[in-house]
């Protein structure tokens, strides 16, 4: 058992020597300390089963550490109530289901539950909330529609809107970009990037999220991790992080790192061992 | 559609959206407030109003009739004339009738909530078998006078409970293994009540077996007291309920990420189901498909996302005040027992149930 | 009464109808309509203590099919009757044309409280196993006799329910012929000695249930015991001396000198037609002697009572005696 280090957190959320896992003698993450900057977008990225998914689930209360701990705001979170971190942090899993022929605006309204008592059930301060996220994830004309009959991108927006009418500063979101095509993509991205955005009405929120996509990910975090085998493989600004000797340590992937053409983030473009279509010859 | 988020707001429909689909907010001095949903409201006042009827024509029907206003005067106490046909006979019989169907209906809901199976119920995952088996036990060894039979019913329903909870139970209650659980406990069960029934005594294998049907011949006040009570006592229990049900109808993650503690939670309700469907078992034996179908026809009326728990109620009530009208006068002067009329109701419902379920099953 | 309007007062506020609730304050304890008798009453010991009953009971209510065969075979037209499960009719061997103004008051299994409440009763009669649960609505309706139990122990219910009907000296007459003609056919069958070395089995096919063996422990068995017939091994394993139960395919243990058989409803559905014309069959030592009878299900196993077991011991003279 390692012990967690010692060292103060720098923002609200952070990881000490967190060790996780399914089965008791197979961690899947091993002593991993974490520490998210507030009001950034941290992208954590690595191949499959590196145990990214695993952390963020760790870090949003869903599993339990085998040993080490998750802190928010200095506190443990396995002593905090659920409904407590549920104020503080926001989540939304990958596969979220929802109940048949709930509407968009009944499932956004839902994101209110932990600010919620049985005999406060709609306060304006419920309402404000439920207006404000579902105009930021443009679903707000879609209100009485059945989330059933939305097309793949609506519905991401639609739960992105039900996590952000939970007002919390922190939020979790595990690939957010599955099942959607590019142009999706790119709009449920920069919704991610304009949350981490201060605003007159609201300061910057501190997003994590995993993502598969490497350049994606270079494209849109602040804080970039990289995972592999459970362990922190680079972590900091993307144009530190993503190089070609990363690229080839993380992902076993040949690839040469140029800027992209738009933003001047580092773009990953894999070599081609074998001569691909339109490639050189 | 693509939508640009990044560019300037689209026009909202502002009020429309700013609150769930179908609900009114009561906002009431002190900063309490309460979501209220319109068609759940209309749906709960017009079964409120067939139910009405539907006790207003089990006091005046039977071997002899009583004028409706005269049964409503009788039961006002403004009349003594009817003190015995309606005030001994039907008054009491039809309390009892109205009692099971709310707690079965209700019963029903919390554990097709937790399930998330709208064909899962108290009758399925083995509570109602539990009932039978342990009524059927002490019938048999004599242990149970028939005062005392619904205790045991009572306590053979929350034992069964125990038993598909504590085998379904791993790390956690999941949905799927708790239904699975309850199934395979509730054939054995059945079999257990076949061989007591075969093994004993023969007239109490007769009464077993009426009493397995699920009948209010014979209920009264002594009957009803202690449900009511009981049903007055979960009463806050299932306004927690209703409230939860926002939750843990989503999927486990969500709800945990909304701040839900879902394995109490789940247990809390399924706690409250199993102890409503043991009471109402209890009382006036196993009244099938009422507990499985109230739900879901409630949930049609109302459109709501979750189950209506209060017009669930009043559906199940409504069913067995109905059946049991049904059951005292079609045959008359031979009684069937409301089970047999639930369930000449039930088995073509649930059969539509399920073919439309798997025509038009959801991913 | 305290608690029926707690009862009913919370039942109407967790259901949301009826407005209001009764307060029905002097119906249940009243001793329904025991004018009309000869005025005097009797103190009869019942299963639920001591019961006052009218000195000449007029209009009688019986709750089982061993009531309605006392009664008639006391010259008591009972007003209201209930019927079994599987008949459509009140008992076939009684003398039918005493029972056409006998109303039907419903199942055994459910009798019907309001259509005996219509009938104004004097007196009911049944038994506490079967209808202890509605015993407080029908003591409401008139004075309710209840023996223990069913069956077996008939010939003591029968005294306890003539008493009730004041007919304890027709009784004793009716005991008496009985005994003297039990003795008459005894001899009929060869004496005492002769009757007990023929083994008689008793098959009765249920529908809707498992087929019996019947023991000694129930009225039939009774029957046969007072005679002194032998019964095959078998039936010491029945449980509580009332009957085997075995499957129609497992008739074979039916097997005695002399096998009578019925069927409890629709011998097609009871599997009596399958067995009877089934390959087990053939083989029974009974059977193949010509010495299984059918007989009639109501007289000889729904009955139970004196009028019944006068038919009976007619039959068995006939097809044992012959």
């Amino acid at each position: 058992m390692s012990t967690p280090s010692e060292q103060e957190p720098a923002g609200r959320l952070a990881a000490r020597g967190l060790t996780l896992g399914y089965e008791a003698d197979r961690p899947v993450v091993d002593d991993l300390d974490l520490d998210i900057p507030d009001g950034r977008v941290t992208v954590i990225v690595g191949p499959n089963a590196c145990g990214k998914s695993t952390t963020l689930r760790a870090l949003g209360r869903l599993l339990k550490p085998r040993s080490g701990t998750v802190l928010l705001d200095g506190a443990e979170l396995h002593t905090l109530s659920t409904r407590r971190i549920a104020q503080s942090l926001g989540l939304l899993p990958q596969t979220p289901v929802a109940p048949e022929a709930i509407t968009v605006a009944d499932l956004v309204s839902r994101g209110r539950q932990p600010h919620q008592r049985w005999w406060q059930q709609w306060s304006p301060a419920d309402e404000a909330a439920v207006v404000e996220a579902m105009e930021r994830t443009d679903v707000a004309a879609l209100a009485d529609r059945p989330v059933d009959a939305l097309s793949g991108g609506q519905r991401q927006r639609v739960w992105i809107a039900m996590a952000l009418a939970q007002r919390t500063d922190l939020l979790l979101l595990d690939e957010p970009t599955t099942y959607l095509d590019i142009a999706h993509q790119v709009e449920v991205l920069d919704l991610v990037r304009q949350l981490a955005t201060p605003t007159e009405e609201a300061p910057a929120r501190t997003v994590v999220t995993v993502l598969h996509d490497l350049n994606q990910a270079a494209r849109y975090a602040d804080h970039l991790v990289a995972m592999k085998d459970g362990r922190i493989a680079a972590r900091g600004h993307p144009e530190e992080v993503v190089t070609a000797e990363l690229v080839d340590e993380v992902f076993g992937l040949a690839a040469v790192v140029i800027p992209d053409p738009v933003t001047g983030s580092p773009l990953v473009v894999p070599r081609a061992p074998v001569p691909v279509p339109g490639g050189p010859r | 559609m693509t939508a640009t988020l990044g560019g300037p707001r689209a026009a909202t429909t502002g009020r429309a959206g700013a609150r769930p689909t179908g609900y009114r907010v009561l906002r009431l001095p002190g900063g309490a407030s309460f979501l209220l949903h319109g068609r759940a409201l209309l749906a709960a006042t017009v079964l409120a109003l067939v139910l009405a009827a539907g006790c207003v024509a089990s006091l005046s029907f039977g071997e002899s009739t009583v004028p409706p206003q005269e049964a409503v005067r009788s039961v006002l106490g403004l009349t003594d004339e009817h003190d015995f046909v309606i005030g001994v006979l039907r008054l009491p019989r039809l309390t009892v009738a109205l009692l099971v169907g709310a707690a079965l209906a209700v019963a029903g809901a919390l554990i097709q909530t937790v399930a998330r199976n709208p064909l899962a119920s108290p009758d399925i995952i083995g509570v109602s078998q539990g009932a039978a088996a342990v009524a059927v036990i002490a019938m048999t060894y004599g242990l149970a006078s028939t005062a005392a039979l619904p205790y045991w019913a009572i306590a053979g329903g929350l034992a069964a409970a125990g038993l598909v909870y504590l085998f379904a139970w791993r790390g956690g209650l999941h949905a799927a293994r708790f239904v699975l659980v309850g199934i395979g406990f509730a054939v054995a069960l059945r079999s257990v009540t076949q061989l007591f029934l075969t093994k004993g005594d023969h007239t109490v294998a007769q009464q077993a077996t009426v009493w397995m049907t699920g009948s209010f011949h014979g209920r009264g006040y002594a009957e009803a007291e202690p449900l009511a009570w009981a049903l007055l006592a979960v009463l806050p229990a299932v306004c927690w309920a209703a409230r939860a049900q926002r939750t843990v109808t989503l999927d486990d993650d969500t709800a945990t990420a909304l701040g839900t503690r879902l394995n109490a939670t789940r247990l809390g309700l399924a706690s409250v189901g199993v102890l409503l469907a043991a009471l109402a078992t209890g009382t006036a034996g196993p009244v099938d498909f009422v507990a499985l179908l109230s739900p879901q026809i409630a949930r049609r009326l109302t459109g709501t996302a979750q189950i209506p728990l209060a017009t669930t109620a009043l559906v199940g009530a409504s069913l067995t005040v109905l059946a049991d009208l049904l059951a005292r006068t079609l045959f008359s002067p031979t009684e069937l027992p409301a089970g047999v009329v639930t369930a000449a109701i039930g088995a073509p419902y649930l059969l539509w149930l399920i073919l439309k379920n798997r025509t038009g099953g959801r991913t | 009464m305290n608690r029926r309007i707690t009862a009913s007062a919370l039942a109407l506020a967790c259901a949301v109808t009826l407005a209001a609730c009764g307060d029905d304050s002097d119906s249940a304890g009243s001793e329904g309509s025991d004018d009309g008798s000869g005025g005097g009453s009797r103190t009869v010991e019942t299963a639920m203590g001591p019961v006052e009953v009218p000195e000449d009971p007029e209009r009688v209510v019986v709750l089982d099919t061993a009531e309605l065969d006392t009664a008639i075979t006391l010259g008591v037209v009972p007003v209201g009757a209930v019927q079994a499960d599987a008949t459509r009719e009140f008992l076939d061997y009684l003398p039918q044309d005493q029972l056409s103004d006998v109303r039907n008051v419903g199942n055994i299994a459910a009798p019907n409280l309001e259509a005996i409440h219509e009938l104004d009763p004097d007196l009911i009669i049944g038994s506490k196993v079967r209808d202890e649960q509605s015993y407080d609505e029908l003591s409401a309706i008139a004075p309710t006799v209840f023996s223990e139990t069913v069956g077996a122990p008939w010939k003591e219910n029968f005294l306890m329910h003539a008493e009730a009907l004041g007919r304890s000296a027709e009784a004793e007459e009716v005991v008496a012929a009985y005994e003297t003609r039990v003795a008459e056919v005894t001899e009929a069958l060869g004496g005492p000695e002769a009757a007990a070395a023929t083994e008689v089995s008793m098959l009765r096919f249920i529908d809707g249930g498992n087929t019996r063996l019947y023991g000694r422990e129930n009225y039939i068995g009774t029957v046969l015991a007072d005679l002194g017939l032998g019964r095959p091994a078998v039936v010491d394993d029945a449980t509580d001396g009332f009957a085997v139960e075995v499957s129609p395919e497992q008739v074979d243990q039916a097997d005695g000198d002399v096998i009578y058989y019925s069927s409890y409803g629709d011998p097609d559905a009871s599997g009596e037609d399958a067995a009877v014309g089934g390959p087990l069959w053939e083989d029974l030592t009974a059977v193949r002697e010509n010495r299984a009878f059918p007989v009639n299900d109501q007289l000889w196993f729904l009955g139970i009572g004196y009028t019944a077991a006068e038919q009976i011991l007619d039959e068995i003279e006939e097809t044992l005696a012959g």
